[in-house]
Parts: structure tokens; C-alpha cells; sequence
């Protein structure tokens, strides 16, 4: 039996501030691996008109360390209704905490950058 | 005092099953297809993995479980409530059922705890999430194109 997730955080992002801020972290994400699929991604959040409400679905994953981006190991995303979920597997529940912080208080990206890379929590 | 006490003791006791009636009628609904995979595969839910282990207790922690049963239980009701295209509200036996898990749900660190049918209530907190799942499937098909999946590695 696969295990289950140690750790999973649920954030509904409604207002347009912390929505903003999700894109701009992905954004980021996407400008440093240059992955389409990411593209993709960008894309859905950009359009505000096609969704009402962002649920980010924070989990950490037993995946060995290296290859994650900002703490960000994968991005899973699909849009059901009029909602866009977001599936976001962490290098650790310092990251998932991390990550909420700079939603909800806009903590500078580039402080989330230099921040994540300290935390061990895998 | 005793005589009121039983009456309201028979109340509540007629109410419950009153409750869990309505509960398993709206679990016994059969959708006309398994609606349930297709958010499963956009939303990646854990409730699945808890019904294929009858071994529950060996391989899985308590604290584990329940966060599983919880966000996930965090993640339908959103979508129950939020997610339909055609903005109907939310059908009276639904809300019921919201209520019954959330019930079953507070209740289950005292099973745990006296070892009281604790499998069974997980089996059935996993069987009513599939249910939400196969509703919250049932009210966004209506408009197929909305629901769009798609991955993104890093």
C-alpha cells in the first residue's frame, strides 16, 4: 500500500491579492525550469474570469531531495467547475508553511527563494 | 425528572436513527456512471488508498488517517459548495450527510481510543467522501469542457 501524505495543507484563495501572489510564485517556477506544462499553468490562474476561487492542495512528498524548485517538487492542476485546484507536492511542512505565509502576507518572492533553500523538513 | 429524562432520551435516539436513515438512503444513490474517478484523477484524493488496506492499523498511523479523511473532507466540501457551473444549491440530503461525516469524523479518536469499530468508521467516513466525489462529478459534467486537468513537473 502506498503511504499517504504526512503532512497536507488546504488554503482557498479567494481574494485577489493572495491569488496574485500564487501566480507570481508559479510564474517563477515556470521562468526557472522552463517547463510548458508549467506554462499551462500560468495560464489557468491568469484567467481570474474562467474560476472563482484557487484551492491549493499543499502536500509534502517522500520524494528523495534535489530537483525541486523553491521547495516545489511537482504542480498539479485542473479546473473543476468553477474552481481551480492546485496539487503542490513540498519538499517539507516548512516549505507548505512557508508557502502559505507568502500567499496570505506577500512575503517577497525573493525571500522565498533565499528562505526555502535553508529548510531540511523532508 | 426520570420520566422526562427517557423522553428525551427516546428522542434523541429516534432522531439519530431518523438521521442515519436519510444518511445511508442518500449512500445507496447509483450514479450512472462512476463520476467519482474523474475528480479522483483532477484532484487527487487519498480516501482510496484507506479502502484498499483492511490491514488499516498495521500500516497506517491514526493521525495520518485522519488528515487524510479531513482534507480531503476539506477539499469536496469546497467543491460541493463552490464548484457547480450552474450555481444549484446544495441538495437537503448533502447537507446532511455534511453534517453525519463531520459527526463520524469528531467521533473518531474516542473509537480509536476504546478500539470501538474503528475500521468500520473509516470505511464509511472513505465510502461517504466517494459519494461527495461522485456528486461533485455528477454537478460539473454538466458542462464537460470545465473540467480540464493537467501536469506540471518540475
Amino acid at each position: 500500500m502506498a503511504a499517504l501524505m504526512l503532512h497536507r495543507k488546504i488554503l482557498v484563495l479567494i481574494d485577489e491579492s493572495p491569488i496574485r501572489n500564487l501566480l507570481n510564485l508559479v510564474r517563477a517556477l515556470q521562468s526557472e525550469t522552463a517547463d510548458e506544462e508549467c506554462a499551462n499553468a500560468v495560464t489557468a490562474i491568469s484567467n481570474r474570469k474562467g474560476f472563482n476561487a484557487v484551492v491549493l492542495d499543499l502536500r509534502c512528498s517522500k520524494r528523495p531531495a534535489g530537483g525541486e524548485v523553491r521547495g516545489i517538487h511537482r504542480i498539479h492542476f485542473s479546473v473543476l467547475g468553477r474552481v481551480l485546484v492546485i496539487t503542490a507536492e513540498t519538499n517539507g511542512p516548512n516549505t507548505m508553511d512557508l508557502i502559505e505565509r507568502y500567499l496570505v502576507n506577500g512575503l517577497p518572492s525573493t525571500l522565498l527563494w533565499l528562505v526555502s533553500h535553508r529548510y531540511k523538513s523532508a | 425528572m426520570w420520566l422526562s429524562f427517557g423522553v428525551f432520551a427516546v428522542s434523541t435516539a429516534l432522531f439519530l436513527f431518523y438521521v442515519q436513515t436519510i444518511c445511508q438512503k442518500a449512500l445507496r444513490r447509483e450514479f450512472s456512471r462512476p463520476y467519482f474517478r474523474d475528480v479522483l484523477d483532477a484532484v487527487r484524493l487519498e480516501f482510496p488508498r484507506l479502502c484498499e488496506d483492511t490491514g488499516l492499523s498495521r500500516s497506517l498511523g491514526f493521525n495520518d488517517i485522519r488528515l487524510a479523511l479531513r482534507c480531503d473532507f476539506v477539499m469536496l466540501e469546497y467543491l460541493l459548495k463552490h464548484a457547480d457551473p450552474a450555481r444549484r444549491p446544495l441538495p437537503g440530503q448533502e447537507r446532511i450527510l455534511l453534517l453525519y461525516f463531520r459527526w463520524l469524523l469528531f467521533w473518531l479518536p474516542v473509537r480509536h481510543a476504546f478500539r470501538v469499530r474503528e475500521k468500520e468508521a473509516v470505511a464509511k467516513l472513505a465510502a461517504i467522501l466517494q459519494h461527495f466525489a461522485n456528486v461533485v462529478g455528477e454537478r460539473v459534467s454538466v458542462n464537460p469542457p470545465q473540467l480540464v486537468e493537467n501536469e506540471a513537473g518540475l
